[in-house]
């Protein structure tokens, strides 16, 4: 099936409303939820 | 449930449902009917896609799971933001570029027709039974709370969440599904508060977080590398990784909530919302049965939750012997809530000693008070051997019945009809158009008018709703709901990834090899599910992995052939 040249232009450029590319928000969700884990160890240790 | 109670459950129920389907009336083409007509933005989106996996099993059997073992069970969700990274960042722009209806139909074009239909054929079977599943959850709180059968219930519940799916499609799901949430989130928010407020008349909300810890439940993370342990941190990012992973790319059920984004961004920005949230969220509800926990540390619980479990043994000859273990439970319950309050003040003192003797002395009564409930659960199989006496799943609904003010009991009891009417429509939704789209449109009738496929779809989403409310009049059967589910994914999933994964990385892999290798990781999946005690998260991760190297490993072996292309046969 053939990919409309438009469409894939469209997902190509696409870029989220807030930050440059998506590899931005990408990093702050992953980063987010390394901060997640570190908050759950810390208590866990707290609360043990 | 007071007048007040059924006024707002049924107000917001009937409410949400008839909203739904006044609002999506007249879709009459595929488009509008699959995929919402492109129109939703990237809120609507991200509370769908929330909605769809938060099930009632969700809100029944996660605080019962933590007033059990503690909130581990957090650690499942920790690969969930990274599986919503990968299916934002490679999932999305693929099906976008491709305008699938279901994730089903790409397969066919990557590699061939019968790889499209094994990828269809493993998410009905998994996803048809799961459906049933959410559909049992707040079948049980009903049938407890006003006295109807359990089967009835579940039949009735059935139907009302099939009329809306079949009338609206996935714009009706979409629509009602952000509403279903708010009221979802409300009136946990609200159970949460009313739970502390109620714990501070005898203990303050930082001294009972302690007790909670020495208590053993606040173990939040394990990095045990015990492959048996069921909930570690390890299992969590991988084997969670792999099951978010499947199921939010290649399950219909999410994979049609996201389709449905105005654009590609507010299909991304959706996904993005899920993987921030959603991991606090459990923790919250995991931390809300910890809550509830300790509330029945200090107001005695009754032996059992299933009240239908003791009721049995009551109406029996064998009634004086529960009797018996009653008054031994009020016993050690007494015992066990002056150990508590010694702990709460030795915490409070800051001495050790007095501490690790008061931890001590709580954890002899605690064994003392489950020693009990075995016995009394005995009896109870004794008396009735049919009946299932795991009662975790009772333990939130028995709280909110009997300790919350009325309107809140209805609110709550309107949370968790909420939950599972919103999931089971998107599931209902997804079987019915993969059902219709990769099996009917593509092997029977492939020639029709838009409109004999809309009404096709709509005779299949209420065959798959029938099919449903068949499994969940057997889910008594299953231990608890929520790893019920979890299991029954885990052992498909990894599967459906792996040919997936296969494609989008493995391009010179082809239909035949991967076909083959999709049949014997799902054998081997299912053979170590019977044979092993391996925690089941990890069935994810072999199925998945045995997908992508035996499809290598295959197309080795096979005669030599043009590699397939990504526009595939169309």
């Amino acid at each position: 099936m053939p990919i409309d040249p438009d469409k894939e232009r469209r997902i190509i450029e696409d870029r989220p409303p807030f930050f440059k590319s998506w590899t931005a928000v990408y990093a702050l969700v992953l980063g987010f939820l390394g901060f997640l884990v570190l908050l759950f160890h810390l208590f866990t240790r707290h609360y043990r | 449930m007071s007048l007040l109670d059924v006024a707002v459950l049924f107000g917001t129920l009937l409410g949400i449902a008839a909203y739904g389907i006044w609002k999506t009336r007249g879709s009459r083409d595929l488009e509008g009917y699959f995929r919402g007509d492109h129109t939703m933005k990237w809120g609507t989106i991200g509370l769908s896609v929330m909605a769809t996996q938060a099930s009632a099993i969700t809100f029944l059997s996660t605080p019962g799971l933590a007033y059990e073992q503690g909130m581990a069970f957090v650690q499942n969700y920790l690969g969930l933001p990274i599986a919503l990274v990968i299916v934002s960042a490679v999932f999305i722009p693929i099906y976008y570029r491709f305008g699938v209806y279901t994730a089903y139909e790409y397969l066919e074009r990557r590699f061939d027709l019968k790889t499209r239909q094994l990828g269809a054929f493993l998410f009905l079977i998994q996803r048809g039974l799961a459906a049933g599943i959410t559909i049992y959850a707040p079948s049980i709180i009903l049938s407890t709370l006003i006295g109807w059968s359990l089967d009835f219930t579940i039949f009735l519940m059935g139907i009302v969440v099939v009329v809306y799916t079949v009338s609206g499609g996935t714009r009706a799901v979409s629509l009602t599904q952000k509403h279903q949430m708010a009221v979802i989130l409300v009136g946990m928010v609200a159970a949460f508060v009313l739970i502390v407020s109620d714990l501070s008349r005898e203990i303050s909300f930082p001294r009972a977080l302690e007790v909670a810890g020495k208590m053993g439940r606040l173990e939040v993370i394990n990095f045990s590398l015990d492959y048996s342990t069921r909930y570690t941190f390890w299992s969590g990012i991988f084997g969670g990784l792999f099951l978010a992973l499947s199921y939010f790319g290649t399950d219909q059920s999410q994979v049609g909530r996201y389709l449905s984004g105005e654009s590609v961004t507010q299909s991304r920005l959706g996904l993005m919302f899920n993987a921030v949230l959603k991991v606090p969220m459990q923790f919250f509800i995991l931390l809300t049965g910890v809550m509830v926990f300790l509330f029945y540390q200090f107001v005695e619980p009754p032996i059992l939750f299933k009240q239908s479990a003791l009721e049995a043994v009551r109406l029996s000859s064998r009634a004086p012997e529960l009797r018996d273990l009653e008054a031994r439970y009020s016993d050690a319950f007494r015992d066990k809530r002056e150990a508590v309050h010694l702990l709460a003040a030795a915490l409070k003192s800051g001495d050790e000693a007095a501490v690790t003797a008061a931890q001590a002395g709580v954890q002899g009564l605690e064994r003392r008070a489950e020693e009990v409930r075995a016995l009394a659960k005995r009896l109870v199989v004794e008396v009735d051997p049919k009946m299932e006496v795991k009662d975790s799943d009772y333990v939130f609904l028995t709280f909110i019945l009997h300790h919350l003010p009325r309107g809140v009991v209805g609110l709550l009891i309107a949370v968790i009809f909420c939950a599972s009417m919103s999931s089971t429509s998107s599931e209902l939704n997804a079987l019915g158009s993969t059902s219709t789209v990769d099996l009917y449109r593509r092997l029977l009738r492939p020639r029709e008018s838009e409109h004999h496929y809309v009404v096709v779809s709509k005779a299949l989403t209420a065959l798959w709703g029938a099919v449903a409310i068949a499994f969940a009049l057997t889910a008594s059967l299953v231990e608890n709901l929520i790893e019920a589910v979890n299991i029954l994914g885990s052992l498909f999933y990894g599967t459906i990834l792996g040919i997936f994964l296969t494609a989008f990385l493995l391009r010179r892999v082809r239909g035949s090899a991967v076909f083959m290798a999709a049949i014997l990781a799902e054998a081997t999946v299912i053979g170590l599910y019977f044979t092993t005690d391996i925690g089941y998260l990890w069935y994810n991760l072999i199925g998945c992995g045995m997908v992508l190297a035996l499809g290598v490993a295959i197309q080795s072996l096979l005669p030599g052939a043009p590699f397939a292309s990504e526009a595939g046969q169309g």
